[in-house]
C-alpha cells in the first residue's frame, strides 16, 4: 500500500465515521421529537410533522384532567424526603391548604402528631408495594380527620415517589362509634330492664307485707325495724324506676304537653334544687310547638340534667333553659339513626360549668358512668334521661368544652294533631269507706297474687284470684255475681293483659280494667306506652296506692 | 462563496463562522432552535470568533433545502470554514452542538 493509497483509505474511513455520527445524531433528534418537518424530495414540499411537543402537551393535559378531576384528594410525594411533589384540586379543597402551601410541605406536616411515630415506622418496610392504611391527618386550621390512604409506588425521572389517594372516613368512623355505643347501651338496657322487672315483683311483695306488718305492730323496736325495711324498700324502688327508665322499658303514659308550661311549673323546684349561686333563666321562643310525652318522665329528664349542671358549677354560674321549634334534616338524622327528619321541639340546657373532655363526653350516657366521687352519684341520672328521651321518640345530644360549659340538647317530636283530652288528674279518691265490690285479680306471680288478695280483702273487696288469663276467663264465665273490676298484669304467659281485657269485656261490658306492671316487655314496650286514658298501676305498689287507684277507677263516672 | 474562502481551521482564525439554520416556519422545534442559537452565540460571537447566521424557512423556500441536501427541519449547517458539518434537531444539547460544529467553548 502506497502512502497515497493509505491516505485515501484514511480519508474514506474518516468520512464514514463522520456519516455514521451524523446518522446517529439525526436518529437521536428524531427519537426525541426534535424534528418539525421533512422535505419530500419527490414533491419538493416540506411535510410538517405532527408535533411531538403538542402530543406530549396533550397527553400531559389528559393526565392533569384525570388527576385534578378526581373527586378524591390525591398527592404525590417523594419517597425519600417525603416532600409533596403534586396535589390535585380535591386535596386543595379538602385540606384547605393552597397548592403552593401543599408543595412547600412534607408529608410529615399533614400527619397528626399522635400518628407520626407509627407512620414513620411503616415507611421503610413499604417502599415498593401498594398499600392502604388508616391515618389521622391535620387540615389547615388544625382540625384532624381520619383518612384511609391508598398509595402506590411510582418512578418519575429516576426518582421514587408514592401516589396517594385519600378517602376521608371521619364521619364514617363517628357513625360506627355511635352505632357501637348504641349497641352497648341496648345490651346494658336489656340487662337492667330484666333485673328491674324481677326486682319490682320482689319489692311489691316486700313492701306489701311490710305494710301489713306495720299495721299490725304496736309502736316499739319491731315497728322501727319494719319502718327501716320500708324505707330501704322505697329507695330500692326508686332505683329500679331509674333502671327501667334507662332501659326504656317503663310504661309511659304520654299526653300532649306544652314544654313551656312544664318548665314554668318546674322552675321553682329547679331553683331550689340547684341553690342560690346559680342563676336560672328560661327562654321560650314564641309559637312553641307541643310534644306528646309522659309528663312525669319529662320532668325527670329536666331535673336530672339540672342536677348534672349544678354539679358542674360548684362555684356558681348560670343555667339557661331554652325552648324552640327546630326542623331536623337528613344531615342530623344521618348520625342519629334513632330519629326521623321532621319538626321537633328543642330543649337546650346550658351551663357555664367545668365542661368535659371528649373521652367523658363519649361515655356520659352510659349507666353507672360517673365523674363524681364514689357515693356522690349513681351514674344513672344522664342514662335515665337518655332512655326517657329515646323512648319518647326523641334524641339527646351533648356539646361541651373543658372550662367553657356544657349544653345538652333534647329533641322531642313536635306534636302535629289535635290535643287529646288530657288525662284527668283530679280523681285521687282516698279509700275511706269500706268497699263492697268484686275484683278479679289476674297475676302469675303467686306472692303478689296472695298479697293483693290480702290487701283488697282488708279493704272490704270480694276477691277472685286467677293465675292465668285462661283461668280468668273461666272465672268470668262461671262467677254467679257481678265482677266490677279486672286487675291484671300486662305481661303474662299465653295472653297479654289488653287481650284478656277485651275478651272479658265481651262477657261483662260493665267491667272496669286496671293494669299493673313492673316491666313492659313486648305488649307495651313494643309501642312504648299504653294509650292515654288507660288505667295503669306501676309495680311496686303500696297497699294504699293499690286501694286508692282501684277506688279511683271504680268511682269514675264514665266507663 | 464563504465556503471556498479558506481552508484554515476555525480555531484561532479571525474568519467568521458561517452557519445556516433551516427551519419550518414557527413550528415549535424550529422556534426552540432559533432561540438556542441566540444562547449559543451571544452577540454573534463564538469564543471571540464572529459568527454569521442565515435562517432559511423551508416552508417558503423548500428548494433551497433540497439543493443543500437538507430534508429535515430544523437542521443547522456549518458552511464555513470547512469542513462542512450538520446538526439535526432543536439544538437543546448545547455541548453536543458546539462539539459537532467544531467550536471549542
Amino acid at each position: 500500500v502506497t502512502p497515497r493509497e493509505n491516505e485515501i483509505l484514511r480519508q474514506e474511513n474518516e468520512a464514514l465515521r463522520r456519516r455514521l455520527a451524523e446518522a446517529e445524531q439525526v436518529n437521536e433528534a428524531l427519537t426525541k421529537g426534535q424534528i418539525d418537518a421533512v422535505v419530500d424530495e419527490a414533491y419538493q414540499v416540506p411535510l410538517l410533522l405532527r408535533q411531538a411537543q403538542e402530543a406530549l402537551q396533550e397527553s400531559e393535559e389528559r393526565y392533569r384532567v384525570l388527576f385534578d378531576g378526581s373527586p378524591l384528594p390525591m398527592y404525590l410525594y417523594d419517597q425519600e424526603t417525603l416532600a409533596i411533589a403534586a396535589v390535585n384540586e380535591a386535596a386543595v379543597l379538602h385540606y384547605g391548604y393552597s397548592r403552593e402551601e401543599f408543595l412547600s410541605k412534607t408529608l410529615r406536616e399533614i400527619w397528626h402528631p399522635d400518628q407520626e411515630a407509627g407512620a414513620m415506622a411503616l415507611l421503610p418496610a413499604s417502599s415498593g408495594e401498594s398499600r392502604s392504611t388508616v391515618r389521622r391527618h391535620v387540615k389547615k386550621g388544625g382540625a384532624s380527620i381520619t383518612v384511609e390512604v391508598f398509595s402506590h409506588a411510582v418512578q418519575l425521572a429516576g426518582r421514587s415517589y408514592r401516589l396517594s389517594v385519600i378517602r376521608d372516613i371521619t364521619d364514617h368512623q363517628e357513625l360506627e362509634e355511635r352505632f357501637r355505643q348504641a349497641q352497648k347501651m341496648e345490651a346494658v338496657g336489656r340487662l337492667a330492664g330484666g333485673v328491674a322487672h324481677d326486682f319490682n315483683n320482689l319489692l311489691t311483695v316486700i313492701l306489701g307485707y311490710d305494710d301489713v306488718l306495720l299495721q299490725g305492730l304496736e309502736p316499739g323496736s319491731l315497728r322501727e325495724a319494719a319502718q327501716e325495711v320500708r324505707r330501704a324498700g322505697e329507695r330500692a324502688a326508686a332505683l329500679t324506676r331509674q333502671l327501667l327508665a334507662f332501659s326504656r322499658k317503663q310504661t309511659l303514659v304520654p299526653e300532649v304537653l306544652d314544654l313551656g308550661d312544664v318548665m314554668s311549673s318546674l322552675s321553682t323546684m329547679v331553683e331550689r334544687l340547684i341553690g342560690e349561686d346559680v342563676k336560672v333563666s328560661v327562654v321560650v321562643s314564641p309559637n312553641l310547638g307541643r310534644v306528646k310525652a309522659d309528663r312525669g318522665q319529662l320532668e325527670q329528664v329536666v331535673m336530672n340534667l339540672a342536677v348534672n349542671a349544678r354539679d358542674a358549677m360548684p362555684k356558681g354560674g348560670s343555667l339557661i333553659f331554652e325552648l324552640q321549634n327546630v326542623e331536623l334534616d337528613d344531615t342530623y338524622t344521618a348520625t342519629h339513626a334513632e330519629v326521623e327528619p321532621g319538626p321537633y321541639v328543642l330543649l337546650a340546657i346550658s351551663d357555664t360549668g367545668t365542661g368535659m373532655d371528649a373521652e367523658t363526653k363519649k361515655r356520659i350516657f352510659e349507666p353507672f358512668f360517673t365523674t363524681k366521687e364514689a357515693g356522690k352519684g349513681t351514674g344513672l341520672g344522664l342514662s335515665t334521661a337518655h332512655g326517657i328521651v329515646h323512648q319518647s321518640g326523641g334524641a339527646i345530644d351533648v356539646y361541651s368544652e373543658p372550662g367553657r360549659g356544657t349544653t345538652f340538647k333534647v329533641y322531642l317530636p313536635r306534636f302535629a294533631g289535635d290535643a287529646a283530652v288530657p288525662r284527668s288528674l283530679s280523681g285521687i279518691h282516698p279509700a275511706l269507706r269500706a268497699a263492697s265490690e268484686t275484683v278479679l285479680v289476674v297475676e302469675d306471680e303467686a306472692a303478689i297474687r296472695q298479697l293483693t288478695k290480702l290487701i283488697l280483702q282488708k279493704a272490704g273487696y270480694t276477691v277472685l284470684l286467677a293465675e292465668s288469663p285462661v283461668a280468668a276467663e273461666g272465672i268470668a264465665g262461671s262467677h254467679p255475681g257481678p265482677i266490677h273490676l279486672l286487675l291484671t298484669d300486662v305481661v303474662m304467659p299465653g295472653m297479654r293483659g289488653p287481650e284478656l281485657a277485651e275478651r272479658l269485656l265481651r262477657l261483662r261490658p260493665d267491667l272496669r280494667v286496671l293494669y299493673m306492671s313492673g316491666y313492659t316487655d313486648d305488649a307495651i314496650a313494643h309501642h312504648g306506652f299504653l294509650d292515654a286514658g288507660t288505667e295503669f298501676l306501676q309495680k311496686p305498689f303500696t297497699p294504699n296506692g293499690l286501694t286508692q287507684k282501684i277506688r279511683e277507677v271504680l268511682d269514675r263516672s264514665e266507663p | 462563496l464563504k465556503r471556498e474562502s479558506a481552508r484554515s481551521p476555525a480555531r484561532g482564525s479571525r474568519e467568521p463562522l458561517s452557519l445556516r439554520l433551516y427551519v419550518a416556519g414557527q413550528a415549535p422545534n424550529s422556534a426552540i432552535a432559533i432561540r438556542n442559537l441566540g444562547i449559543l452565540f451571544p452577540g454573534g460571537k463564538a469564543s471571540g470568533q464572529p459568527v454569521e447566521i442565515e435562517i432559511v424557512d423551508l416552508l417558503k423556500e423548500p428548494l433551497r433545502g433540497l439543493l443543500d441536501g437538507v430534508v429535515l427541519s430544523p437542521t443547522l449547517v456549518r458552511l464555513g470554514p470547512p469542513p462542512v458539518r450538520r446538526v439535526v434537531g432543536n439544538l437543546s444539547n448545547h455541548g453536543a452542538v458546539l462539539l459537532a460544529l467544531g467550536v471549542v467553548p
